[in-house]
């Protein structure tokens, strides 16, 4: 469970976020807007690696920082290191515990959610020779390791192949089905727009939030990207707006 | 027999591939090898400063050079361009450096001292110090591993996981300060850039795994060493310098093997 109330956030003076609030409760939630809308800056502030200057955010009752235990992460591709030799497994372990050493569960652990994404045959490679596609789903098994109540993944299937894609789609559907509590940010909302049961539509401001038969249209859409963004409306009713290079 | 000048000069060289497998690889690993090379300079300013405070305050200058080149590494830790914070703090600790240095005109050779280092003129002291650095370096290191090898992937990662990345991230930048600072003493703070670097770099290019590059940057550093000594040993060449030559030439074979 999530609240965030009024919370506002600004970078040396300008403004990243401004007076959000949402809540959600088991649910998996998409949050999506242009470049530079607060986006990432928002999900930083849920785990508490930023600390908000205004407002309050509770994550299942507790402060932000406090809840962490509870929280699996994949960051964005380009926050991590590809220049050193560093193992699948070494990765996937790093989400089972903060222990000094690993133990046998947690071996089993991480193999099971390599297993998950569909990878296990690479647990012992080297991160770097992987493709684009593969990683991301390491990464997305180094979050599902932890076991965590609620999983944050930060583009997920940027410079993801399709089959990569609708793989995590898959698990993130199943983990949702077993009571995970699930925040995505995304770029490109199509692939995942029938999947999500509210969407939080952010330019600074919450432009709105709701289920995306409520949020996604013509208006709110112009209000969030700042210019007329086609839509395509598609037959079980869901307004899929045309973003980026992908269409629907 | 060997020459006590010469068994000193091993030992240090010994030491010195310990030092650059460990402070090295990680150095690489958080891709901040600009680091050496601020803390190198920086340790030339807080040693300056001992030597100028002597008759004040007698203690050995390294312990004035660690402090320093700690300094930058805290900044290094604090700063988001990490390498813009040791770039300024280069340039200010090299004007403390020059000013001290001329304040202290008939003992600045001992500064120069440190600048170019000499790998036939350290004392028992000198290997006794960093002895002692270096098993604190890598008992550091090996207690604390898997925390250096997270916050070094994925900061922020390491965080939501519920490790104290910040205080992981200062030590880190801290022992690879102390590192360069104990081995300066041998290479001198120009060179001591090429002997920690290079051959952690190398390692990496060619390694296969992350113990790989720690053994291989350790092997590459001893080779370098080895070499650097047995010439000037027959030749009239500084040992730290064809050590110097020999790791960054080790780095540019591989990286023209690799492209």
């Amino acid at each position: 469970m999530i609240e965030v109330k009024n919370v506002s956030y600004a970078y040396n003076g300008n403004i990243a976020l401004q007076n959000v609030t949402f809540s959600s409760k088991d649910e998996f939630v998409a949050v999506m807007g242009p470049n530079g809308s607060g986006k990432t800056t928002l999900i930083k502030l849920i785990m508490g690696l930023l600390e908000s200057e205004k407002g309050e955010i509770k994550v299942f009752g507790r402060e932000a920082k406090e809840a962490r235990n509870l929280i699996g992460y994949m960051p964005q591709k380009d926050t991590i290191a590809r220049h050193f030799p560093i193992r699948v497994k070494d990765i996937v372990l790093m989400g089972t515990t903060k222990r000094r050493f690993y133990t046998k569960e947690d071996i089993e652990k991480a193999k099971k959610s390599l297993e998950e994404v569909g990878l296990p045959h690479l647990w012992n490679e080297r991160f770097s020779s992987l493709s684009q596609g593969q990683q991301q789903r390491v990464m997305f098994a180094r979050a599902l390791a932890k076991e965590p109540k609620l999983l944050i993944l930060d583009e997920p299937f940027s410079a993801v192949d399709l089959p990569s894609r609708d793989k995590m789609i898959d698990i993130l559907n199943e983990k949702r089905r077993e009571g995970m509590e699930i925040i995505i940010v995304v770029h490109n909302i199509n692939p995942i727009l029938h999947e999500i049961d509210k969407v939080l539509l952010l330019n600074k401001k919450a432009i709105a939030f709701g289920s995306p038969r409520e949020v996604l249209n013509q208006e709110t859409l112009k209000k969030a990207y700042g210019t007329d963004i086609q839509i395509v409306v598609c037959k079980e009713g869901y307004c899929h707006p045309l973003i980026g290079d992908e269409h629907a | 027999m060997l020459d006590e000048f010469i068994i000193r000069a091993i030992i240090a060289i010994l030491l010195l591939a310990i030092n650059a497998s460990i402070a090295g690889t990680f150095t690489i690993f958080k891709d901040m090898p600009f680091l050496v090379a601020g803390s190198a300079h920086a340790a030339l300013a807080g040693a300056a400063m001992m030597i100028a405070l002597e008759n004040y305050i007698n203690i050995n200058p390294l312990f004035g050079a660690i402090i320093f080149a700690i300094l930058v590494a805290f900044s290094a830790a604090k700063a988001k361009q990490a390498n813009v914070a040791i770039g300024i703090a280069f340039a200010f600790s090299m004007a403390v450096a020059v000013l001290f240095i001329s304040l202290i005109k008939e003992q600045a050779a001992r500064v120069w001292g440190l600048l170019f280092g000499d790998l036939l003129l350290l004392t028992n002291d000198d290997i006794f110090l960093m002895a002692i650095a270096t098993v604190l370096i890598i008992i550091v290191c090996l207690a604390f591993n898997r925390e250096f090898l997270f916050i070094s992937f994925d900061m922020e990662g390491a965080m939501v996981q519920g490790i104290k990345a910040n205080f992981f991230n200062y030590l880190l930048l801290s022992i690879i300060a102390v590192s360069t600072v104990v081995t300066m003493k041998a290479v001198g703070a120009i060179l001591v850039y090429a002997m920690l670097i290079a051959p952690a770099a190398a390692a990496n290019k060619k390694a296969g795994s992350i113990a790989g590059v720690f053994t291989m940057a350790a092997f590459f550093a001893l080779f370098a060493g080895f070499i650097g000594l047995l010439l000037s040993i027959y030749f009239p060449f500084s040992p730290s310098a064809i050590a110097a030559l020999v790791a960054t030439s080790i780095y540019f074979i591989l990286y023209k093997k690799g492209s």
